[in-house]
């Protein structure tokens, strides 16, 4: 288990500020932020690149601020790769076993297997300056994993495929972690990336982790703003709480002119203390938005708005919705798959209703 | 006159000046002369020690710059700005005062110590070596420091990750990885010091047979007015140099960056 506590750093003007997780062994955890949150140079402190100034690193119980970054266990593959040029392939891949001068038959024979999964066996004797993209990411993964470190550190190493690539190394990552469960410790800004190969996810916004928590979780409730807004989330509403049930609240978002109906338990964390008058901000997801087809049974929908289609853009794989809603100030976002847009045949200014389900609704108190 | 026809244009009046330079020795060329000139024992005697003063310097040059050159690529410590400057010494200093730095260094209570505990370098073979290598020290850790500066920090960085000491990362990572830019910087620090006139005569004075290096046996030529002399002399000098200096071109052609 690797864990941090209250680590500190500082390069110029930036610093990373009392930074606390843990990362479980076998796990994989991903921090993920963006551009300039201090990712990297969290990463690299952990690594012993850069020096903490204050705070503990634990691995395994053991506080390793002070140890030199060889002797810390720590694989490593940078954004870039680094790649050694003036090596081949296999020179590459074995040159954690030779620098250590391990003679141990169980890495050699981990290496081999490493090889074989990774598929690059016939790639051993080529010169790296060659390689294509792809191939360079499993050279630069064969190379961290062959010295059989449990620990893998990765700084954004896919961000440079093209998402055929990257989906297909998303997958191998994952194989090669389940198969030899180490723990894997990833930063990236790619949140779709950071969800597929995640097991935990934390939040770093300017020097600084937001939030730390499962998948879903973060997916379904993030704790700050700056969380929501990193997420994606553009359907965030000012709301003030009118009534508290056990199981529900009742809220009223002046910006949409109506009153919502929140699932207390989905819309926030356990221990949030609630009350009558409380100033908050209500978000949802833009896909789990609901639009009403024509003669559709309502009465079992919660929070329904009767509007109009503002405007419609097509993106791909789906369509993305602007509505506002009647005498609102603010319209919604809706993300609709294309089999549904096409079923839901809808046009510019066209009349319609959607439906903010509870459950789907989460609270976030104001910065 | 479109800009690229103007650079070009500017390219080639450079070469113009320099190539002229060399042509007009040709003026006072005389064929006969060059063979006796080139094979007399005191011209021989230049020309070896010239090679072997020039050499040495070298040696002692890259073996001080290779870590100086780290260490100003890599790391940021306290004085480095100012030990940065004090590189660009030979350079904004004449040869000549650096040379008679050197002199007045050894007539100091130091100097003198060291000059009475055996190494005599005024007027010596060891002051020709120390005036090279003064004047060259600065530039070669200068060259190596930017053949450094293109490897990225990072391959070091990974190499450390595993498992590699600081000093094995650099002669498994770095070192190789520059090596064809420290090899451009020596062959370069070698023409400069082959070239040196300045300190050398300052501090080792112009003996024949002795202390005479090749830009020093041109300039006694020129002293006593044998300018055919002289011109062979220099043709000697510049095929050298310059046949030196088209190798590390071709060498270098073949460099590229490891961004």
């Amino acid at each position: 288990m690797l864990e941090v506590k209250g680590l500190s750093s500082k390069a110029g003007g930036f610093s990373l500020d009392d930074i606390s997780l843990t990362v479980e062994g076998s796990q994989c955890h991903v921090i993920v932020g963006p551009t300039g949150s201090g990712k990297t140079m969290f990463l690299e402190s952990i690594i012993g690149f850069r020096k903490a100034l204050e705070g503990e690193i634990l691995l395994d119980g053991k506080d390793i601020k002070d140890t030199p970054v060889e002797k810390r266990g720590f694989s490593y593959v940078p954004q870039d790769l680094a790649i050694f040029p003036h090596l081949t392939v296999e020179e590459n891949i074995l040159y954690g076993l030779k620098v250590r001068r391990s003679k141990d038959s169980g890495f050699r024979a981990l290496t081999i297997e490493l090889i074989d999964a990774l598929r690059i066996r016939h790639l051993l004797k080529r010169a790296t300056e060659n390689l294509s993209g792809g191939e360079r990411q499993r050279v630069a993964l064969a190379r961290a994993l062959a010295p059989g470190y449990r620990y893998l550190l990765l700084d954004e190493p896919l961000s440079s495929l093209h998402e055929g690539m990257k989906r297909e190394l998303w997958f191998l990552l994952k194989e090669l972690q389940q198969k030899y469960r180490f723990t894997m410790l990833m930063i990236t800004h790619d949140m779709e990336e950071a969800f597929f190969l995640g097991d935990t996810i934390s939040i770093m916004i300017n020097g600084k982790i937001h939030q730390t928590g499962r998948k879903r979780d973060i997916y379904h409730n993030p704790e700050t703003l700056d969380v929501a807004r990193f997420l994606g989330i553009r359907n965030l509403f000012e709301a003030e709480v009118i009534d508290t049930c056990s199981e529900t609240l009742n809220i009223y978002c002046a910006e949409l002119n109506t009153n919502l109906t929140v699932l207390r338990d989905a819309a926030l964390p356990p221990d949030a203390n609630v009350k009558e008058n409380d100033k908050l901000i209500a978000g949802i997801r833009s896909e789990e938005v609901m639009i009403l087809r024509h003669g559709y049974q309502r009465q079992n929908q919660d929070n329904l708005l009767r509007g109009m289609v503002l405007d419609v853009f097509e993106k791909g794989a789906s369509h993305t919705i602007l509505f506002l809603p009647e005498r609102s100030q603010k319209g919604v976002e809706i993300e609709v798959p294309n089999y549904a847009f096409q079923k839901l045949n809808l046009r510019k200014k066209q009349d319609t209703i959607i439906s903010l389900k509870g459950e789907n609704i989460f609270l976030i108190r104001p910065a | 006159m479109s800009f690229k026809k103007l650079s070009i244009f500017s390219a080639i009046s450079v070469f113009i000046l320099y190539a002229g330079l060399i042509l007009s020795l040709f003026y006072f060329y005389r064929k006969g002369l060059f063979l006796e000139t080139l094979l007399s024992e005191r011209t021989l005697f230049s020309i070896r020690l010239s090679l072997y003063t020039a050499s040495i310097a070298t040696l002692f040059s890259v073996i001080i710059a290779l870590p100086a050159a780290y260490a100003l690529s890599r790391f940021d410590f306290k004085g480095r700005q100012m030990i940065d400057t004090i590189l660009e010494l030979p350079m904004v200093v004449s040869p000549a005062a650096l040379g008679a730095m050197l002199l007045i260094f050894f007539n100091n209570p130091i100097g003198v110590w060291i000059q009475d505990k055996g190494f005599q370098f005024v007027f010596t073979l060891y002051g020709i070596v120390l005036a090279q290598f003064v004047t060259t020290a600065g530039i070669a850790t200068r060259l190596i420091k930017a053949a450094m500066d293109e490897i990225p920090q990072r391959y070091e960085d990974v190499a450390r990750s595993l498992g590699a000491s600081p000093l094995r990362a650099f002669f498994t990572v770095t070192l190789p990885l520059s090596r064809k830019g420290i090899v451009a910087a020596a062959i370069l620090t070698w023409a400069k010091a082959l070239g040196e006139f300045g300190a050398t005569i300052t501090i080792a004075g112009s003996m024949a047979m002795k202390t005479e290096t090749l830009p020093i046996a041109i300039f006694m030529r020129l002293s006593s007015a044998d300018i055919e002399g002289t011109v062979v002399l220099i043709l000697i000098l510049v095929t050298i140099g310059l046949g030196t200096l088209y190798g590390v071109r071709l060498f270098s052609k073949k460099r590229r960056p490891y961004a």
